[in-house]
């Protein structure tokens, strides 16, 4: 299932081969909206240009919201391109570095900053998705040469590809500005993770499935959950499920889950 | 039937009416000017950054735009003649000047006058036209010092309220108290309906679209981005010595790319070693339909700078060894 929606996140990616030009719609997760095949715009471009062009973004506000409420991180776990490139490369499901996970909203902050201080888009400059998506197709297309800032994209790439096979998830964990948008989301976002606390055993079976690092059975509603549902498919005692519905008080929370032996 | 009387009469109206719009649409200036600050304040022997927005409000591109400043004793200007090569049919520019007084300039209010000289051409009739923009400047000891401002990014007034807003917002989706929840979900669903009303409204969608519909070569770093004039190598120079045809060259540019200045500064420099080359710019983002029926557009998306041979229709992209590429263009050797 998971595999069909990255599918169809991919697709729509690249729905430029049928012809449509760009739209109006801005992408709920990190796509080059240079690469010749994209009929979206990337959020953290557009953003950049915004704080260059210096308009309050309202209309861009108003999408990533709609965006963080529907699915908040589950756009990292079900839809982004680049997130399937890191799922394709996950090898490694290394417990997370918490500390080091909030150095995506000093990227976040950093792509801000920069953008407004050099009126410039400094972070496509550095990109990985602009490196895969646009530098490469545009070489081909002769649009684009060898040439410092191609090579500087290919680094990047080449060492966030090292992280992604090192790390599972190594982009989404520690360094995507807009896995840090959506994050903010995910204690509201409508897909959520459920815990049930009596079925519970703190087995670490869902630990050991999570391809960001965390600890499901105590850290579902934290803010490095992608929401894959990989944690869901490994509790083989059904504890965790992937609901749709608001996270209102007293729906789905439970308290501090109880430590039970797996034939109780 | 009409009584020739009224009829003299409402042909007399006709014509009354006709002259008066002529002479309303007549005395329309071409460009219109808006200068910032509408008051400069000033410290005898300081500086004062101005920034003058010409806008063409006509259907045919105004050329050769050049800025003085006259008649201003103890005042100048820097550059001393601001110049903006053109600008296009319902287009934008901006000039960003610094205004200089001498240390003996008399405190008090001076009305100075900053001269417009450009080029209107009709299809193949052109006139010289000139007009004046007023430029009040308060001289009082009091000023700032003497600070040179150019082209700089001053923190936007929405910065502050904007920040505060995202942190409230990140403050309360932290907050892990569960009593607040419906609140959030109504605050939260307000934002979404009417962020995107109050965008769509302002026409941010269009803009979005814009932005991600034309390609920078800069921008997403395809190439690196160029601040300095480029200079033309001997051979170039000599190259375009051996051009004995007419050429014309269309640059496409965004006034957003950092590139673009470059591939229009190089066009520019070829022009003037060359009475061959005639060339015009046109922005992408003002001319899309231009640019789109002229091939400028690669895999659906407009790329610049663009500079197209206007006879074969040939395009080149970007400013990588752009001297070799534009002199191929030109079909000359080097």
């Amino acid at each position: 299932m998971r595999r069909i929606s990255q599918g169809f996140g991919l697709l729509l990616g690249l729905f430029g081969f049928t012809g449509i030009g760009v739209t109006h719609i801005i992408f709920p997760g990190l796509h080059c909206y240079a690469c010749p095949l994209s009929v979206t715009i990337c959020p953290i471009g557009l953003m950049q240009n915004l704080v260059i062009y210096g308009t309050v973004p309202y209309f861009w506000i108003g999408t990533i919201i709609a965006y963080g409420l529907v699915l908040g991180r589950g756009f990292c776990g079900w839809f982004c391109p680049f997130g399937t490139l890191n799922d394709l490369l996950s090898f490694n499901k290394t417990r997370i570095v918490k500390s080091f996970s909030y150095t995506k909203y000093v990227v976040l902050i950093g792509t801000i900053v920069a953008a407004w201080a050099f009126a410039d888009t400094m972070f496509c400059k550095l990109c990985p998705a602009a490196s895969i998506e646009a530098s490469i197709p545009y070489l081909f297309l002769g649009v684009a040469h060898v040439n410092r800032p191609f090579i500087v994209h290919m680094i990047t790439l080449g060492l966030v590809l090292i992280g992604m096979v090192l790390i599972s998830r190594f982009w989404c964990r520690y360094l995507c500005p807009m896995g840090a948008i959506l994050s903010l989301f995910n204690r509201v976002s409508f897909l959520h993770l459920k815990l049930d606390t009596n079925r519970c055993s703190r087995c670490n079976a869902c630990a050991a499935a999570c391809p960001m690092g965390l600890k499901p059975y105590e850290e579902y509603d934290d803010h490095n959950c992608i929401k894959c549902g990989e944690c869901t498919s490994a509790c083989s005692l059904d504890a965790l499920t992937l609901t749709f519905s608001p996270q209102l008080p007293g729906k789905s929370r439970g308290q501090f889950p109880v430590r039970r032996s797996i034939d109780t | 039937m009409i009584h020739r009387h009224t009829r003299a009469l409402l042909l007399a109206a006709t014509l009354a009416v006709a002259l008066f719009g002529y002479s309303a649409i007549g005395q329309e200036s071409i460009l219109s000017y808006t200068l910032s600050p509408e008051k400069a304040e000033i410290a005898p022997g300081g500086r004062a950054a101005l920034q003058l927005s010409i806008e063409n409000k006509s259907l045919h591109p105004a050329d050769d735009i050049a800025v003085s400043l006259i008649d201003a004793d103890g005042f100048t200007i820097e550059p001393a003649e601001g110049d903006i090569k053109v600008i296009a049919p319902f287009g934008k520019d901006t000039l960003y000047l610094n205004l200089i007084a001498s240390s003996n300039v008399a405190l008090g209010t001076h009305d100075l006058k900053l001269q417009v000289i450009y080029t209107y051409c009709i299809e193949v009739s052109c006139f010289q036209i000139v007009d004046e923009v007023s430029v009040p400047v308060l001289v009082s000891a009091a000023s700032v010092g003497p600070t040179t401002v150019k082209r700089v990014r001053s923190l936007p007034s929405w910065v502050i309220p904007m920040v505060a807003g995202i942190l409230l917002i990140t403050a309360i989706l932290l907050w892990r108290s569960a009593g607040m929840r419906i609140p959030l979900y109504v605050v939260l669903f307000l934002f979404v309906v009417g962020g995107l009303a109050y965008g769509v409204i302002l026409g941010q969608h269009e803009q979005a679209q814009g932005i991600a519909a034309v390609l920078c070569t800069s921008c997403v770093g395809i190439e690196e981005s160029q601040h300095e004039e480029p200079v033309l190598s001997e051979g170039a120079l000599s190259a375009l010595n051996n051009l004995s045809v007419d050429l014309e060259l269309i640059v496409y540019y965004a006034p957003w790319c950092h590139t673009c200045p470059y591939a229009e500064a190089m066009v520019e420099q070829m022009a003037q070693h060359s009475d061959h080359i005639k060339y015009r710019f046109v922005n992408v983002d003002e001319n899309r339909d231009m640019a789109a029926a002229n091939g400028i557009i690669h895999n659906q998306r407009t790329i610049v700078p663009a500079i197209q041979r206007v006879d074969s229709g040939d395009v080149i992209f970007g400013i990588d060894h752009l001297e070799e590429r534009l002199l191929d263009l030109l079909g000359v050797e080097k």
